[in-house]
């Protein structure tokens, strides 16, 4: 636990150290936000009404971007065969690397959701939710999209593929999370939708690293 | 030798391969035309949907088999992973378009169905979108594999998607459902007739007969020409290599390996 620890901090640090990526994502999140009143219309009803699902699209398409990222970098440098040298296990690295990306990504949407709930008009009541829906959600996108973004490691321009492999595994998650959301707006019980949620979450939390080291383990 | 180890074997594989296929494809025919002529002439028309009714006999078929295909995929590609299996990719590799058809011909032919009996091509109904995401299934791994130059590579990464979308095909099935009737519709009509009558289920078995073998028949013929082509891969790469080791003597022996 404390050498867990310790490689999460280390990789949160490394995180901490490319500031200009992570603000690129964020930055990428909000420029969809705001492009979309441009498309939709700027009938505040409408984009209230819309807004849950609006911003999870936006999160996907982030988390897109920030996947593809995820190893690249490390294969491309060799650092991934360095790690594979080392005596603790793959799937913990791989795991302590993961949660450093969604304790990353989870901080910035975190910050920036008040902006977009601001610019989409949603009430502090339906931000709340969906801030609880995105809590429990962005680490599935982002452990599923680990073994998605481990497989296509090797592959040259893999952006496109990536995209192609994710969306099946999008969407379940998609699905509970907006649909919480969706049963706070009718005024029902948002319970049974978040724990759905929580259930993808703990069944991929242990399953997740271990697929995904697998996969890096043969990537080359 | 045990039975499984022995069609490990490529060459002991295309023996029996050889030999199953016409078999095969004659078995396909021939249940072919028995099911088409119950399915368009013995069995009635519906008393609803009257004589529409027959795309169900190339539509039902068709969703069985993309998806008892997956599955076969995804536990071949386990087999694969496990044992070390070399055929199993190949299986994988030639099934793989074979399951995007069936899941396309499944997907248009209930577009068609569903444009004169629910008066529009496509609803967001829980089977439809399910289907569709399989097409996904089968297109991304198609996509994944064609990415790859190494076949090994291409192969464990291959296997892995299939296992992991094994897995996940349930997860899709039971939230699309639960998806669906959260956002009930409410102009579907639902195909709930009369239970399935024995004048309809008879020529849907046989269709679905057909159907699995003309797969299997496809899948068999794919595997050896994917065998082929590697088998004429291997041939070209060694006599490249032999003339670069006669046309570059001066360089030393390993350069081969760089």
């Amino acid at each position: 636990m404390k050498l867990f620890l310790r490689l999460l901090a280390n990789d949160l640090r490394l995180l901490a150290r490319h500031k200009s990526e992570w603000a690129t994502l964020m930055l990428f999140f909000v420029t969809v936000i705001v492009l979309l009143p441009f498309a939709l219309g700027p009938e505040p009803e409408l984009l209230s009404r819309l807004a849950p699902g609006l911003i999870w699209i936006a999160v996907l398409l982030m988390s897109l971007l920030a996947l593809d990222r995820l190893f690249l970098q490390d294969a491309r440098d060799g650092t991934l065969d360095l790690i594979r040298l080392s005596p603790l296990p793959l799937p913990l690295l791989v795991f302590s690397k993961v949660m450093a990306q969604i304790i990353g990504m989870l901080a910035g949407l975190m910050l920036m959701l008040p902006l977009a709930g601001l610019l989409l008009g949603m009430e502090i009541r339906q931000l709340c939710v969906l801030a609880a829906s995105l809590l429990l959600g962005v680490p599935s996108l982002v452990l599923v999209g680990g073994i998605v973004a481990a497989v296509t490691v090797a592959v040259q321009r893999g952006t496109a593929l990536l995209t192609l492999l994710l969306t099946p595994f999008y969407i379940p998650i998609l699905i509970f999370a907006v649909a919480a959301t969706d049963a706070s707006a009718m005024g029902g019980s948002i319970r049974p939708q978040l724990l759905l949620e929580a259930a993808i979450l703990c069944f991929l939390l242990p399953l997740a690293p271990l697929v995904t080291a697998a996969a890096l383990k043969q990537s080359d | 030798m045990g039975f499984t180890t022995r069609f490990s074997n490529p060459h002991q594989f295309q023996k029996l391969a050889n030999i199953m296929y016409p078999w095969i494809m004659a078995g396909a025919a021939l249940s072919f035309a028995i099911g088409l002529w119950l399915a368009l002439v013995q069995s009635p028309p519906d008393y609803q949907q009257g004589e529409l009714v027959r795309i169900m006999y190339v539509h039902v078929p068709a969703a069985w088999t993309s998806l008892q295909l997956y599955t076969i995929m995804a536990v071949a590609s386990a087999i694969g992973l496990v044992f070390r299996h070399t055929l199993t990719d190949v299986f994988c590799i030639a099934a793989a378009p074979v399951g995007a058809g069936l899941t396309a011909l499944c997907l248009i032919t209930g577009s068609i169905w569903g444009q004169p009996t629910w008066g529009t091509w496509w609803v967001w109904d829980a089977r439809l979108t399910s289907m569709l995401i399989l097409f996904l299934l089968y297109l991304g791994y198609i996509a994944l594999r064609h990415s790859f130059e190494d076949h090994e590579r291409g192969g464990k990464a291959g296997a892995l998607l299939l296992i992991v979308g094994g897995v996940n095909i349930p997860i899709i099935k039971f939230s699309v459902n639960w998806w669906h009737t959260l956002h009930q519709p409410a102009s579907v009509m639902k195909l709930s007739g009369p239970s399935v009558h024995s004048s309809i289920l008879m020529p849907l078995l046989v269709m679905g007969l057909a159907f699995n073998l003309l797969m299997f028949g496809l899948i068999l013929l794919r595997m050896r020409t994917v065998l082929a082509e590697r088998r004429m891969e291997a041939i070209a790469q060694r006599m490249s290599d032999e003339e670069a080791s006669l046309t570059d003597r001066s360089s030393p022996p390993e350069s081969a390996f760089s």
